[in-house]
């Protein structure tokens, strides 16, 4: 059978990395994937594991998967199956992850493997999150071809995102270690689902993060999305403090979370756990997956949510993925100016000088250079 | 079932290997070696995939 090239090229560059010609692609990564693992050992059960990584705390008899789908007992050993191989990699604007406070206008190499560690109703990107990973195509992507081909596309920094980045921890990890030593940043879109022993030690090698809030009701995580809210507080609070970056998701579902008391909740808690500085983006929610009865979120409704964020004392409120009149513009919290105005992911007016405004020189809180 | 699948894929041509399985040779799934599945097939990048925006959120 032939065989295809090997280095497709973009601009004669060689761009883009292939599977090297004649060896196994996943030779390496799999030593790798064995080497680096979150486990609390063999457990009570013979030859049983317990994967410590995630609040589940899975216990794996002899080759099985963990509820996240890409973490296996393999002969004893707890594996991180996707290590290395991601199934989408994309070089998106940094605004679509969102995060609006965090080198605006710049590109960003974004990765993701299968799995994920909640298993919410509504995902939107369910293909891939609660896909099992001999399911999806992959490409062979060690750590040092993610750093290798954030450079040659001219991205700044690698965002570990669509699917669970905290699932596929140690290939997050790794490859956030040599974009470090490479000099760019790393960004996590998470649901921030995780213990806090392996937060701790990824957050040493983390910028910035956006985090989904998707609830407060303890109940409404369980029901929806397989979880809890007690861990994904913690790893919010936790993850501030430890000096990442933080932004805040909180998509807007009818009927669930979007009466006024659920979206001050999350308000209210943000500006006191966190500060009045945090952004947080409600977004709206499309009808998906297997939340496909409720009706998408009104801009009216987005518009409510934003005022109520404002009203409680946060001075970065969005309002993203409908349609909302400046519900993407940032705001001098002391003018009020407009000091970065996004039309769906662009950066269309920009007064900003050195993190302040460009009208009045309030310092803005961000990551800008 | 979309699993029950043989794992001979593009993979083996591609990079002279089946996942999980000896270079160049169909591999037949069954439930032990799901167990070590770590993709369908395993492809190069596409350049243009690859500089266009995702279509998955975040």
């Amino acid at each position: 059978m032939a065989r295809p090239p090997t280095g497709l090229g973009c601009g004669g560059g060689g761009l883009f990395l292939a599977p090297p010609a004649g060896g196994d692609p996943g030779a390496g990564s799999r030593a790798s994937r064995r080497r680096r693992v979150y486990t609390g050992g063999v457990s009570a059960a013979a030859g049983s594991v317990v994967c410590e990584l995630c609040p589940r705390m899975c216990e794996l008899a002899p080759g099985r998967r963990g509820d996240c789908r890409i973490r296996a007992n393999l002969d004893g050993k707890l594996t991180a199956l996707t290590y290395g191989l991601p199934c989408s990699v994309h070089v998106d604007p940094v605004e679509k992850k969102p995060l609006f406070h965090f080198l605006p206008g710049t590109p960003i190499l974004s990765i993701a493997t299968a799995g994920c560690t909640l298993h919410c109703r509504n995902c939107q990107n369910w293909e891939i999150s609660q896909a099992n990973p001999e399911d999806l195509d992959v490409a062979a992507l060690p750590p040092e071809d993610v750093v290798a081909l954030a450079r040659r596309t001219g991205c700044p920094s690698i965002a570990y995102t669509y699917t669970e980045p905290l699932a596929y921890f140690e290939y997050t990890l790794d490859a956030s270690a040599r974009a470090r030593e490479a000099g760019l940043r790393n960004v996590l879109v998470t649901a921030g689902y995780i213990n806090e022993p392996p937060l701790r030690e990824l957050a040493r090698v983390t910028d910035a993060a956006n985090i989904d809030l998707k609830f407060m009701s303890d109940r409404l995580y369980r029901e929806v999305c397989d979880g809890t809210l007690a861990p994904v507080l913690k790893a919010i609070e936790l993850s501030k403090s430890l000096g990442v970056w933080v932004e805040v998701t909180n998509l807007v579902i009818p009927t669930l979370n979007d009466s006024d008391d659920a979206l001050r909740d999350v308000a209210r808690w943000i500006r006191r756990t966190l500060g009045p500085d945090t952004p947080l983006h409600y977004s709206g929610f499309h009808p998906q997956h297997r939340m496909r009865n409720l009706p998408p979120t009104p801009a009216d409704t987005l518009r409510r949510a934003r005022q109520i964020g404002l009203a409680e004392g946060l001075r970065h409120v969005y309002a993203g993925n409908v349609t909302v009149e400046d519900g993407e513009t940032t705001h001098c919290p002391a003018c009020r100016k407009p000091v970065l105005r996004r039309v769906r992911f662009e950066v269309v007016e920009r007064h900003l000088a050195g993190g302040a405004c460009g009208w009045c020189a309030e310092s803005i809180a961000g990551v800008w250079k | 079932m979309k699993r029950r699948v043989f794992l001979r894929s593009l993979a083996a041509a591609a990079a002279g290997t089946a996942a999980g399985g000896a270079a160049g040779r169909p591999v037949r799934w069954s439930r032990a070696r799901a167990g070590r599945g770590v993709a369908r097939r395993i492809l190069p990048l596409d350049p243009a995939a690859v500089l266009r925006p995702a279509r998955w959120a975040g």
